[in-house]
C-alpha cells in the first residue's frame, strides 16, 4: 500500500506551522500609489470635492489637526470602495482641505 | 552604589534567558515543537520617507499625509512621535492537536522604535531624530488573550525620557 507522506500526521502539521511562518510578513507605513487600490476612492478630486460630501460617505473624521483642515479616517475595503473601520485599523485616508472646505490633497496610507 | 549597575542589569538579562530557556525546555518536553519564526517588522518607516520629511521646509501637513495619525500627539501638536516594532526572530510552540497544531506560547526578542518630528510654531518641521529601542526578551501565552505580554518591548521608560528631554531642548541645543 502506497502511503502518501502528507496522509502522515506529523508532516500535516509541519506543513500547517511552515504556511504559518512564511506568512509572518513585515508591514512598512507607505502611501498606497496603486491605482487598483485606491479604486472607489475615485469621488476624492482635489479642487472639487467638498467636506460635506466626505463626511456624507464616512462620517465625522477619526481625528482632525490643524484647526479642522486635515481629517482622517480608518478605513478598509468594503464591496467596490472603502467603510469606516473603528475595530481594526486597515488603511489611514488622510484628508487636507482648504479654508473654504474643498478638499486640497488627500493620501491613503498603509499601516 | 556607583558600578553595581551593569551588573544588576546583566543579573536581570540572564536571569530573563534563564525563565526563557525553562520555559522552552518545559513546552519542548511536554510535546510542542519550537518553531523558530523569521525577524519582521511592524509599521516600519521606510528610509524614503524618512527622507522626504525635510526640516524647515516638510508641514505638519505634509507629515500627516505621509505617515497618517501618530502613535503620540505632544501639546498643541507641537511633536508627533510614530512608534514601530522591530522584532529579532523567536520561537513559536505549537501543540500537536489531532492533525493539526494549535499554537500556545510565543518566545522573541524585538526592539520599539520611534520617530520623533519637532514642529516650529509656524507649523514646519523644525528638527527629527530616530530613537532606535533596545532588544528585549518577550514572551507570551497564546491560550489566554488576555494575558499581558511579558516585558513588552514597548514599554521602554528610558525611551520615553529620552524622547521628552528632546523634544524640551532649545532648537540649536538639539543633536
Amino acid at each position: 500500500m502506497k502511503i502518501s507522506i502528507s496522509d502522515k500526521p506529523v508532516c500535516k502539521l509541519a506543513g500547517i506551522v511552515l504556511a504559518g511562518v512564511l506568512s509572518a510578513c513585515s508591514t512598512t507605513v507607505e502611501r498606497v500609489t496603486d491605482p487598483a487600490k485606491l479604486k472607489g476612492l475615485e469621488f476624492l478630486q482635489p479642487g472639487t470635492t467638498q467636506r460635506q460630501e466626505v463626511e456624507a460617505r464616512f462620517g465625522p473624521p477619526f481625528c482632525v489637526y490643524e484647526k479642522d483642515r486635515v481629517a482622517t479616517y480608518q478605513v478598509k475595503p468594503f464591496k467596490d470602495g472603502f467603510t469606516t473601520s473603528p475595530d481594526r485599523k486597515w488603511y489611514s485616508l488622510v484628508l487636507l482641505y482648504r479654508a473654504d472646505d474643498v478638499l486640497e490633497r488627500w493620501s491613503l496610507v498603509n499601516k | 552604589m556607583k558600578g553595581s549597575r551593569p551588573g544588576i542589569l546583566r543579573d536581570r538579562r540572564a536571569s530573563t534567558w534563564v525563565r526563557v530557556c525553562l520555559l522552552g525546555g518545559a513546552l519542548s518536553l511536554s510535546g510542542c515543537l519550537p518553531i523558530p519564526y523569521p525577524p519582521y517588522a511592524e509599521n516600519r518607516i521606510s528610509e524614503e520617507t524618512l527622507q522626504a520629511i525635510q526640516p524647515r521646509l516638510s508641514t505638519r501637513s505634509d507629515v500627516l499625509l505621509l505617515l497618517a495619525d501618530p502613535t503620540v500627539r505632544g501639546k498643541e501638536d507641537a511633536y508627533f512621535v510614530y512608534e514601530w516594532m522591530q522584532g529579532h526572530g523567536g520561537l513559536i510552540f505549537v501543540a500537536a492537536a489531532g492533525y493539526t497544531g494549535v499554537p500556545v506560547a510565543d518566545v522573541g526578542s524585538g526592539s520599539c522604535n520611534r520617530f520623533a518630528i519637532k514642529f516650529a510654531p509656524d507649523g514646519r518641521v523644525e528638527r527629527t531624530r530616530q530613537f532606535l529601542g533596545k532588544a528585549k526578551v518577550a514572551g507570551k501565552t497564546l491560550l489566554d488573550k488576555n494575558a499581558k505580554l511579558i516585558d513588552s518591548a514597548c514599554s521602554d521608560p528610558d525611551l520615553s525620557a529620552a524622547i521628552d528631554a528632546w523634544v524640551e531642548m532649545e532648537p540649536g541645543h538639539a543633536p
